[in-house]
């Protein structure tokens, strides 16, 4: 599968890893060029990860991604609020079928909830959940 | 009506004060500990120190009680969180809120946002109005952002000048509203109105065939 994932930062690296050794096609956008470090360096820019240094909540740095063939995309910087508007965009706008978001707050999961986005933390990554998750849709 | 904003910078800070003036009871909402203290300092205690984005401090705002919910911080996704939350967890009656990105006006509108200012397109067609003789004026987005109020200034050798209403095939949807010709005096549109050099012309426009209509009204002989 082609998953975006928006935030290099430990959670966003963590499934960039994890994904990748399942199989699925990487494209992580942070907008800070030094954010690639917790990246696995082998796979970078290498055809299964490509990294993008743009704001990941703009439709055009979504575009440059790949978004209109991507089939998870995936809001994991380390703002909730954030992460919730990328992924209001990516399913509203740009019809993703499985869009997911980082959220720290649980008072905003019933939010998310509601607006049919999956809402993933640390102990989602944990679990095991997401990458079932997954797993079963492919 | 009691208020919650969030944001009580540039924007929320004079709004506050203007909604008192009106009679309304209002609550601010800063992370800023020194833009509270001095809203607290100019309008007494009505500013606390919270995340915009944290439904505890919604709830401690008294986002439960509130009519409506006005999101003015600098942050685009922190308005829209603002918002939604108040909306999902305290069912707040009216969420409205500035989206500085034009691309997130839309969205916003998408998400629910019952009314998105557009700080863009504010500035724009305020500096479009200080331009002496600009043809084409957005003065303001209608309802769902489908459709948007525009001024057009007619040139003196257009090949409108001299025609009728009637005479003129406007793009579908499109209704004129007022004339306005260049002393100043008002005509009240209807199909015999004589469209003279240099008027004004205020419609309502379909946003995706302002481009035709401006065409049509400014095309020249």
């Amino acid at each position: 599968m082609n998953v975006i994932i928006v935030g290099a930062g430990n959670l966003g690296s963590a499934l960039a890893r994890k994904l990748s050794d399942l199989g699925h096609r990487i494209t992580v956008i942070d907008k800070n060029p030094k954010a690639v470090s917790l990246l696995p360096r082998g796979r970078v820019n290498s055809g299964v990860m490509t990294v993008i240094h743009r704001d990941g909540s703009t439709g055009e740095a979504m575009i440059e991604a790949g978004i209109a063939n991507a089939d998870v995309f995936i809001a994991a910087t380390g703002k909730d609020s954030l992460n919730g508007l990328a992924a209001q965009r990516a399913k509203t706008i740009f019809r993703v079928e499985e869009v997911m978001t980082a959220v720290k707050d649980e008072g905003a999961r019933t939010l998310y909830d509601s607006l049919g986005i999956t809402t993933i933390n640390k102990a989602s990554l944990a679990s095991d959940q997401l990458v079932n998750l997954l797993a079963e849709e492919k | 009506m009691y208020l919650v904003i969030v944001g009580g910078g540039k924007v929320g800070a004079p709004l506050a004060s203007s909604l008192i003036n009106e009679g309304h009871e209002v609550f601010v909402l800063d992370h800023d500990p020194e833009t509270v203290a001095s809203l607290q300092r100019e309008l007494g205690m009505i500013a606390t120190v919270g995340e915009a984005t944290s439904v505890r401090a919604l709830q401690e705002a008294g986002a439960s009680r509130a009519g409506a919910i006005i999101a003015t911080t600098d942050s685009d996704e922190d308005n829209l969180a603002a918002c939604q939350l108040a909306r999902t967890n305290f069912d707040i009656p009216r969420t409205i809120s500035i989206a500085h990105s034009p691309e997130n006006a839309e969205l916003f509108d998408i998400a629910g946002v019952d009314l998105v200012v557009s700080a863009t397109d504010l500035v724009l067609s305020n500096l479009a109005t200080g331009l002496p003789a600009h043809p084409l004026i957005r003065l303001m987005p209608i309802a769902d952002r489908s459709q948007e109020l525009v001024a057009i200034k007619l040139p003196a050798a257009g090949t409108v000048i001299g025609r009728t209403l009637s005479e003129l095939t406007l793009p579908y949807g499109t209704k004129i509203i007022l004339m306005v010709t260049s002393e100043g005096q008002s005509k009240t549109p209807d199909a015999d109105t004589l469209v003279e050099e240099e008027d004004q012309i205020i419609a309502l426009s379909p946003k995706n065939s302002t481009s035709e209509l401006w065409e049509l009204l400014t095309e020249l002989r």
